[in-house]
C-alpha cells in the first residue's frame, strides 16, 4: 500500500514546550487517518507540520514523497488544509475568496473563477457567494475554509477540527461533506477532540497526549483493547452515597472486568467480547441501584488511556 | 520569490482597494492638490513653481506609500487574517513583501501621476521634469514604504504606527525641501537632512539643490535605492516573528 505519510520520531517545541515527543506513524492512499486528543495533546502541532506550514524540528517527515524539512513550498501547493482558527479574508467575498486562494496556488485565473464556483456550490454558500465571510455566521465560514482548502485539487487533505463549535445539524452538513471527499478517494489526515466524529470519518486513529501517540488502531479495536465491550453504569437510585456499594461490587463483578468511579456512579466494563450476565443486572436492580447498560465507546477507550498514562 | 505569486497577492490588494477607490483617492489627493493650487497659485514666497510643484509631487506620493506600508499593511497582514491566509498557500513572506511594497508603489505612482496632470495642466512642469519627477515620486514613496513595512514587522499595535507616522513620517516631509528652503536650515541641519529619504527623492525630482549634474542624480537615486532595499531583510525577519506568534 502507498504511503503517502511517513513519520519518524517526529519531534516539536515552542521554547520550553515539547509539543511532539517522538511522534511516529504512517498515511496510506485513500486512507483517512485521526489524531484523536485532547487540547494540548499536540494535535494542531502535528497538522501545521503536515500542511508545510512550519518547518519540522527533530526527526524524519515524508509527505507525498517529500521531505517535509526542504519542500515546505510544494507541500503547501499539494496539501490541502483546514486551520484551526478562522483565516478568511474578511475583505473579500466568499466567492472572492475561494477565487483569491486559487490565484495564491497558482492558477489561472479562468480556471481559478471556475473552480471558485464549482467549490462555493460544494460548500452549500452559492446563494451566499456575495457576502463577506463577517455575515455568514460561525458555519457558513467553516464551510468556507472547508471549500478553499480544496481549491487546488489537493492529494492530500489535512482537517484540524473542522467541525468544532459547530451546532449538531451544521457538524453534519460538514461530516456528510467529508464522507463524500473520503469516497472520491481523497487521503485525509484529520485532527479532533471528538470520539463522534473520529469514529465516524476514520478507519484508524493515533490516540494523542501530551506529544505522544498513546495507542493506534481501528475505532473498535481501540476500544476492544481499552475500554471492552459492555459497560454497566451503577448509581444509586436516591443519588447518594451507599456504603454496601463496594461489598456489593467485591460479591457481583465477575473477575476481568474493570471498574471505574465517575460523578457519583459507578461504571463497570466488561473484558472485550463478553457480556454481563442477566442475573447481575437483576441483583443490582434489586438493591436499589439505577443500572443502565451500554456498548463501550471511544470515549471510555479515550478516557481509560488517558487515565493510565496519567497514573505513570 | 515567485513574482506570480507576488501577483496574485497584488490583485487582491487591487481587488479590495477598487471597493474604495473613490475616498481612498480624494483623501490622498485633497491636502496635495490644495497645497500645489493655493501655494502654487500664490508663488510661494519667491520658490518657482515648477520647484515647487516637484517637491509636493515627492511630498505626497511619499505620504500615500508610507501610510499604505503603516496602517493599510498593519490592516492586512498583522490585524488581519490576510498574511495568515496567504501563508497557508504556497506563498511566503517574500511574496508577502513584494506585494505591500509593490501596491504601495503603485498608489504612490497613481497619487503622483495625478497631481502631475494637474502641474502639467497648469504648465508649471514640462514633459522631462514631469518624468523626472514622477519616478522620483515613487522611488521616495517605495523608500517610505519600505520603512513603513519595517515599523509594521516590528509595531505592537496602531499606536506604535501613529507614532511613527508623527515621529518619523511628517518630519521627513517637513525637511523633505517641498514647503521651504533648505538652504535656511543651519549647517548641522543640512547635514542631517542626508538620512531623510524625502530630501533626496525631492532633490532628484528637481524640488532643491543642483539637480541638474548627473552626478548628484545618481547619488540620490543611489541612497534612495538604499533606503528602499536595507529595511527589507529586517522587515522580513521580524514579520516572520510576528506572525509565528
Amino acid at each position: 500500500m502507498e504511503e503517502l505519510v511517513i513519520a519518524r520520531d517526529v519531534q516539536q517545541g515552542f521554547g520550553a514546550t515539547e509539543a511532539l515527543r517522538g511522534v511516529s506513524f504512517d498515511l496510506h492512499a485513500g486512507e483517512c487517518l485521526g489524531l484523536l486528543g485532547h487540547a494540548g495533546a499536540g494535535k494542531s502541532c502535528l497538522t501545521g507540520l503536515l500542511a508545510g506550514r512550519t518547518p519540522l524540528q527533530g526527526g524524519q517527515l515524508k509527505i507525498l514523497g517529500r521531505d517535509a524539512r526542504t519542500h515546505g513550498r510544494e507541500l503547501r501547493r499539494r496539501v490541502g488544509w483546514v486551520p484551526p482558527g478562522d483565516t478568511l479574508d474578511d475583505e473579500l467575498t466568499a466567492l472572492e475568496n475561494l477565487w483569491v486562494f486559487g490565484r495564491y496556488h497558482g492558477l489561472p485565473g479562468p480556471e481559478a473563477r471556475r473552480r471558485a464556483g464549482e467549490l462555493v456550490a460544494f460548500a452549500g454558500l452559492k446563494e451566499r457567494a456575495a457576502e463577506r465571510p463577517g455575515s455568514l455566521g460561525a458555519e457558513g465560514r467553516r464551510r468556507l475554509q472547508l471549500a478553499r482548502a480544496l481549491i487546488q485539487r489537493p492529494e492530500l487533505l489535512v482537517l484540524d477540527e473542522p467541525a468544532a463549535g459547530l451546532e449538531p445539524a451544521a457538524q453534519r452538513f460538514v461530516w456528510g461533506r467529508l464522507q463524500a471527499l473520503r469516497a472520491q478517494g481523497l487521503p485525509m489526515l484529520l485532527a479532533t477532540p471528538s470520539p463522534e466524529e473520529a469514529c465516524l470519518l476514520c478507519g484508524r486513529l493515533l490516540l494523542l497526549e501530551r506529544g505522544r501517540v498513546l495507542d493506534e488502531g481501528s475505532p473498535p479495536e481501540l476500544v476492544a483493547r481499552h475500554a471492552g465491550g459492555e459497560v454497566v453504569e451503577l448509581r444509586p437510585l436516591d443519588g447518594r452515597p451507599r456504603e454496601d456499594l463496594d461489598s456489593f461490587l467485591a460479591e457481583s463483578i465477575p473477575a476481568g472486568a474493570r471498574l471505574e468511579r465517575r460523578e457519583g456512579a459507578v461504571l463497570c466494563f466488561s473484558p472485550a467480547g463478553e457480556m454481563f450476565p442477566g442475573a447481575l443486572l437483576e441483583r443490582a436492580h434489586l438493591r436499589g441501584f439505577a443500572v443502565t447498560t451500554r456498548r463501550a465507546s471511544l470515549a471510555d477507550a479515550l478516557r481509560a488511556l488517558r487515565g493510565r498514562e496519567a497514573r505513570t | 520569490m515567485s513574482w506570480r505569486g507576488a501577483g496574485s497577492l497584488l490583485g487582491r490588494h487591487l481587488r479590495v482597494y477598487r471597493r474604495r477607490a473613490g475616498s481612498a483617492l480624494a483623501m490622498d489627493l485633497a491636502l496635495p492638490a490644495a497645497c500645489l493650487l493655493g501655494l502654487g497659485l500664490a508663488s510661494a514666497g519667491g520658490v518657482a513653481p515648477a520647484r515647487h510643484a516637484a517637491g509636493l509631487l515627492v511630498a505626497a506620493a511619499a505620504l500615500v506609500a508610507a501610510l499604505e506600508g503603516s496602517l493599510g499593511a498593519h490592516r492586512r497582514l498583522r490585524a488581519g487574517p490576510v498574511g495568515e491566509s496567504a501563508l497557508a498557500s504556497p506563498l511566503g513572506l517574500p511574496e508577502l513583501l513584494a506585494a505591500e511594497l509593490l501596491f504601495a508603489a503603485l498608489r504612490a505612482g497613481l497619487c503622483a501621476g495625478l497631481l502631475a496632470a494637474i502641474a502639467g495642466g497648469l504648465g508649471w512642469l514640462g514633459g522631462g521634469e514631469l518624468a523626472r519627477s514622477l519616478a522620483f515620486g515613487v522611488l521616495g514613496g517605495l523608500a517610505m514604504a519600505s520603512l513603513a513595512l519595517w515599523t509594521t514587522a516590528l509595531a505592537r499595535g496602531p499606536e506604535d504606527l501613529r507614532a511613527f507616522l508623527a515621529g518619523v513620517v511628517l518630519p521627513c516631509l517637513a525637511l523633505s525641501g517641498a514647503w521651504f528652503p533648505l538652504e535656511a536650515l543651519p549647517p548641522w541641519g543640512r547635514a542631517l537632512l542626508w538620512l531623510n529619504p524625502l530630501f533626496h527623492a525631492s532633490a532628484g525630482a528637481g524640488a532643491h539643490g543642483p539637480a541638474e549634474e548627473p552626478a548628484w542624480l545618481l547619488l540620490h537615486l543611489a541612497v534612495l535605492v538604499a533606503f528602499a532595499a536595507l529595511p527589507l531583510w529586517a522587515t522580513a525577519r521580524a514579520l516572520r516573528r510576528a506572525l509565528a506568534a
